[in-house]
């Protein structure tokens, strides 16, 4: 099992003041997800992709036919990023959650509003839209505006997640 | 629209891990992965819907970045050295103020004929 750690745990993660109302998960020892309640606000992170790792990114998911973007990001690099995020913000891939299982992502929804470029500073905030448990699974769902430097909303998610009882 | 086939490999599957930052280990512990539902390593469904973000990027260049609206339900896991097949069709085309919207059904299909994910894309039309 995890030790109980400091949070916010991940020193790469930069707290900002998030668009998103709601009660906050800070000062968490621990995060037990179970108690985790709907409408509580996650992050916000702030984060870029440079060029390097847009390359990568590109390299991973593409092939013969890939898009130039028009030296934009893929857009799904932005989303994935935020899910990497709040998975990691919310323990999910902790030792008792793998024990059990592991989590299974079941559906994403996505909205793209604007291009991303390589260094372009991210903001994403999210709030746990659902939490609910069915046939001894957990289901949770997590919405989340990214926006840019300037304020404007570039993209939104809305990710469900299976969590094994 | 024009569609594409993309082999999935382990390579793929980490370099898309160290790319995204997911790091499941459902997606590059093998052992771990065998003690699962799905007993075995599987990519990203993530990685899918990324698939799925180019055939829209290679088929809507101008217009996917700025509007694009995808809603995908994850149905079956991809395991390392599937092919998937990624293919779409345009359903509908709307017009309100003088704007054109196309709705799309999309797919991921596995070598065996299973959607590995499938959903329904929104996008503007030039």
């Amino acid at each position: 099992m995890h030790g109980v750690r400091p949070y916010p745990y991940n020193s790469l993660f930069h707290q900002t003041a998030s668009p998103i109302g709601g009660p906050e998960l800070s000062g968490v020892d621990k995060i037990d997800i179970s108690a985790v309640a709907a409408g509580t606000r996650l992050g916000p992170y702030e984060f870029s992709f440079n060029a390097d790792r847009a390359s990568k990114y590109r390299s991973a998911i593409g092939g013969d036919e890939s898009p130039g973007y028009g030296g934009a990001l893929p857009p799904a690099a932005v989303v994935a990023e935020g899910l990497s995020r709040l998975i990691e913000e919310l323990d999910l891939f902790g030792e008792e959650i793998l024990k059990a299982g592991g989590v299974v992502h079941t559906s994403q929804e996505a909205e793209f509003l604007s291009p991303v470029m390589p260094g372009e500073l991210i903001t994403a905030s999210a709030r746990l839209a659902g939490n609910t448990v069915r046939k001894g699974s957990r289901f949770i769902s997590v919405f989340t505006e990214f926006r840019n430097a300037s304020n404007a909303l570039v993209a939104t998610a809305s990710s469900s997640i299976m969590v094994p009882g | 629209m024009s569609g594409f086939s993309r082999e999935v490999t382990v390579e793929r599957i980490a370099a898309y891990a160290d790319a995204s930052g997911d790091h499941n280990p459902l997606h590059l512990d093998p052992e771990y992965a065998k003690s699962t539902q799905f007993g075995g390593v599987i990519a990203h469904g993530m990685l899918s819907m990324a698939f799925v973000c180019e055939l829209m990027a290679i088929n809507f260049p101008d217009t996917w970045h700025s509007g694009g609206k995808m809603k995908l339900r994850f149905k079956a896991p991809v395991f390392p050295g599937e092919t998937v097949t990624v293919s779409g069709e345009i359903q509908s085309v709307s017009e309100d103020d003088g704007k054109k919207t196309a709705k799309c059904s999309v797919a991921c299909v596995k070598p065996d004929g299973a959607e590995a994910l499938s959903g329904t894309i929104s996008v503007a039309l030039p």
